[in-house]
């Protein structure tokens, strides 16, 4: 079933300082399967985290369309996005952007709380942070943890709400490769079990642990890779080719 | 031309921050401006009372002056943050520390001049409104106010050395600073706060103690000795309570599941509780400016408005002429007048004892003694009937043991308590009590004396004199109306004539030189004009000083508060974008955002005014330390002062909150 559509999207940005128009996304074009495991490659400024923007709601496409288990993101009011995003996306950001002023604990609550929905919070927070390993951390402040554990407790935070599709924007940009690769390890294991994931990311080795890799260049699709039966390892090579070709193109 | 640019370019990226600094400045400057033309108006030096006045117009410019560079170095310090983060990149792309130095320094000196202008203008513009109120206030006759050049270089030396030394200090910081430290962010990690017992309960009993002495100070006297006790406590109590109690409250709130996580309180309980670590004691200060404007505004208000009432309860006539050597009489005093061709009516006189200090005991026994601060101390004067009768019209036909004792100025319940039990013990005998009477005919109602007085009318004849015997030769009594001679003290009986007297000033200063010539320079002479101007340039100076500082205090806890809020937008915004993004809705941010700063607005006047309900009994007898009673006008007084600190607090906040909003809600572009 197709979890995430996203047809012919376009966003154009006005500078402010120039009249002058960008364009970020040219015409996108690309589907999601529930439970699939996908990354979104391309260089800085190609347009990914306009994509991912878009499809977090937290910015307007000018033209195209993004479906969501069928439902038009457009077609939200903007008084229930707010409400849709914490109900329906979960999201891992590179710089973790967890609170300081909120327990390890409180800050994986906070999207329960803020949807009103705090029953049974206990038991939802003692499963995932078993599965994070995050037990012995929930009563410590974010400060006082490394960045692999912050970024630990930022995905306990997305995945509380039991969202249809997690979206990471460079999930380990911020991590040295011991705690790159546990995270994307976790991210593996969260797969497995059946969630949604959109990771936007330009390193190939974070690329390599999806499913299926999307490079998108001057705002389009450009290329996708499905993993098929490769390993990681040959699946990195393979990204690695299909980098190596989008850079020639580009020369 | 260059540097110039580069400068003025700055001035302008840091406008956020710089247009408060420089009204903060220009505000300064104009306050101190003000009270320098005042100072060498020369309607103010016309004045009857001038000495008195300018006194008063120096020393508020001391304090003025001080809060003036407080306030400058406050707001100063908040722009050297943005402007260091600045000269790093200037230095990392090559200029070096010679450069940067001459940019500070024109930066300096464009403020300086901006500000001096703007100061100095509007300074001069207020201090024509001002100057139509001080006189006003203290009725004077002139309003003439020229631009002293004393009072313009003043100001100016003032603030070039106060520039001078924020210049100095820059100078040093990046003289002294090395090129990554400039470039890095400011970003504290912020630490956990922990709940402190000790602090709290250290607080709570400063608090209890202040509060408690404020409520039981027996006397006016006591109230000035206990005042500057009773406030260093409050002070502390004030500093510790925020620091301590605020976490111990949060913190109690944080374990109370059911309130804690709901959408409204979880962000708001949990940022208050890191905010008030690091705000505690901003906030205590906030407060403590606060509570100063409400008592500096209630008291010089007080004394303003009880004034009039003041002399026209000393003044039953227009005139009182005292005297304790026996040698006037209504037909001299009147000949007298005649000789000197003015005119004297409606005078009539009335006989006392010299005045004696005593204290009353529960039983009633009356002990003369020497003025001490004891709370049972009591000013007292003997009257026989017939001076009563001759005063009042009323006969009391009293046997020899009975008495009627009449409470005047600082008339106390303590008194009226023992007084009802109809027993006095005076001199080792027991007099019953025919009567107590608070209102005596003709007779000044108020005195500028600071004990309680009483005056027991006797039986004529040999009980008067018995009584005044065992008293009023015990002790000499050198009172505001008796005089130093020897004779004088001697004499028991002290005369008081009240009387109008109308004629030309020199006949009248002539006449008066008459009677006193008369008594053997033994005579006091009270004349209403004199104290009602006295007062004027005394309680409207102190009023006029008052609203100044009201002003300025008010206009400090402004600007504390604006700095606060902006310095912590910053950080705030990269907060309240996480929670947008984890799906909290704009309206619910603008919701916490403003139920914060309701908070960190309304906590300080809230603590504010709770200060001034509990410092109010001693405020009361402070007043009465300067024979001024609180009448019910001051309950209208303190809840207008409190209703324009809150009205003037109002429109900051809608200013910081709407400067913050717009800082915190910027994310997007």
């Amino acid at each position: 079933m197709t979890q995430l559509n996203v047809t012919h999207l376009k966003k154009q940005y006005k500078s402010k300082r120039s009249s002058q128009k960008v364009l970020a996304l040219k015409d996108v074009d690309f589907q999601v399967e529930d439970g699939e495991f996908i990354a979104i490659m391309g260089e800085s400024g190609s347009g990914k985290s306009t994509l991912l923007n878009c499809i977090a709601t937290l910015d307007k496409p000018t033209a195209g369309h993004i479906l969501l288990n069928g439902e038009d993101l457009a077609n939200l009011k903007d008084k229930d996005l707010a409400a849709f995003r914490r109900d329906h996306i979960g999201f891992v950001f590179q710089n973790f952007n967890l609170l300081d002023t909120l327990t390890v604990k409180d800050n994986i609550y906070l999207p329960l709380v803020l949807s009103k929905n705090t029953t049974e919070k206990e038991e939802k927070l003692a499963n995932l942070a078993k599965q994070l390993g995050i037990e012995e951390l929930l009563e410590k402040y974010p400060y006082e943890l490394s960045g692999g554990q912050q970024q630990r407790v930022a995905i306990g935070r997305a995945l509380i709400t039991k969202p249809e599709l997690l979206l990471c924007d460079e999930p380990t940009g911020a991590l040295d490769s011991k705690n790159a690769a546990d995270i994307l390890n976790l991210f593996g294991d969260c797969h497995q079990a059946g969630q949604t994931i959109l990771m936007v990311t330009h390193s190939s080795l974070s690329a390599s642990h999806a499913g299926r890799v999307l490079f998108i260049k001057d705002g389009v699709v450009f290329h996708q890779i499905y993993r098929g039966e490769k390993s990681e390892q040959e699946m990195l090579v393979a990204i690695n080719d299909a980098m190596t070709n989008l850079l020639g193109g580009q020369s | 031309m260059f540097y110039f640019k580069l400068a003025f370019d700055s001035l302008r990226k840091n406008k956020e921050s710089y247009l408060p600094f420089l009204l903060a400045s220009t505000a300064a400057i104009a306050m101190n401006f003000l009270l320098q033309l005042l100072i060498y108006a020369p309607g103010v030096k016309d004045l009857m009372m001038a000495d008195v006045v300018r006194l008063l117009l120096v020393l508020g410019q001391v304090v003025i002056g001080l809060l003036s560079l407080v306030i400058l170095i406050y707001s100063y310090s908040f722009l050297r943050k943005g402007k260091q983060k600045e000269f790093g990149l200037y230095s990392i792309l090559g200029m070096t520390k010679k450069d940067l130095l001459k940019i500070s320094f024109i930066q300096q000196l464009l403020t300086f001049i901006i500000s001096l202008i703007a100061g100095l203008l509007s300074g001069f513009v207020f201090a024509k409104g001002m100057i139509l109120l001080l006189m006003k206030l203290i009725h004077g006759a002139s309003f003439k106010m020229t631009l002293a050049t004393p009072a313009l270089v003043f100001t100016i030396l003032f603030f070039a050395a106060a520039f001078l030394v924020l210049t100095i200090v820059d100078a040093t910081a990046v003289y002294r600073s090395k090129t990554v430290d400039l470039m890095k962010a400011d970003k504290k990690v912020a630490q956990q706060p922990k709940n402190r017992w000790l602090l709290f309960l250290l607080g709570l009993v400063a608090l209890f103690i202040g509060y408690g002495l404020s409520l039981t100070v027996p006397t006016p006297v006591k109230a000035v000795k206990q005042f500057f006790v009773a406030a260093l406590l409050i002070i502390e109590a004030t500093y510790l309570l925020f620091m301590a109690a605020s976490t111990l409250i949060l913190k109690g709130l944080q374990k109370r599941e059911r309130y804690y996580y709901q959408s409204q309180h979880f962000i708001s309980v949990s940022n208050m509780l890191f905010r008030m670590k690091q705000n505690a004691v901003g906030l205590a200060s906030i407060t403590l400016l606060a509570t100063m404007t409400l008592v500096v505004a209630l008291t010089t208000a007080s004394m303003f408005f009880g004034k009039a009432n003041l002399t026209q309860d000393m003044f039953p006539r227009n005139t009182i002429v005292t005297t304790q050597t026996q040698k006037l009489s209504a037909k001299s005093i009147q000949s007298a007048a005649d000789k000197t061709k003015v005119h004297v009516s409606k005078l009539y006189s009335t006989e006392t004892s010299a005045a004696f200090y005593a204290t009353i005991n529960q039983k009633g026994s009356l002990t003369a003694t020497v003025p001490n601060d004891s709370t049972s101390l009591r000013e007292v004067r003997l009257m026989d009937e017939e001076n009563y009768q001759k005063l009042t019209g009323t006969t009391l036909h009293l046997k020899d043991k009975e008495v009627l004792v009449y409470q005047g100025a600082g008339k106390n319940k303590s008194d009226s308590k023992i007084l009802a039990k109809k027993k006095l013990t005076l001199n080792q005998e027991t007099y019953t009590v025919k009567d107590t009477v608070s209102t005596l005919k003709n007779y000044p109602k108020a005195s500028n004396s600071i004990y309680p007085n009483l005056i027991i009318v006797t039986a004529n004849g040999q009980a008067y004199q018995d009584l005044t015997k065992a008293y009023a030769t015990t002790q000499s009594i050198a009172n505001s109306d008796d005089t130093d001679s020897s004779e004088a003290r001697q004499s028991t009986t002290r005369q008081q004539f009240f009387f109008n007297l109308t004629g030309q000033n020199s006949r009248q200063d002539d006449f008066l030189g008459e009677l006193t010539k008369q008594t053997d320079d033994n005579l006091n002479i009270q004349e209403k004009s004199i104290v009602a101007k006295l007062s004027n340039a005394l309680y409207g100076g102190f009023f006029f000083i008052g609203i100044l500082f009201s002003l300025s205090f008010i206009l400090a806890t402004g600007l504390m508060i604006y700095y606060k809020q902006i310095s912590e937008g910053k950080a705030d915004q990269a907060q309240f974008e996480i929670l947008q993004k984890v799906g909290m809705s704009t309206k619910e941010i603008k919701k916490t955002i403003r139920s914060q700063i309701v908070w960190l607005f309304g906590l300080p006047i809230a603590v504010s005014v709770a200060h001034l309900g509990f410092a109010f009994p001693m405020i009361q007898k402070l007043l009465l330390a300067f024979a001024i009673p609180m009448s019910q006008a001051v309950y209208l007084i303190m809840a207008l002062t409190i209703l324009a600190m809150v009205l003037i607090y109002f429109i900051i906040y809608k200013i910081t909150s709407r400067t913050y909003f717009k800082q915190v809600t910027n994310w997007q572009d």
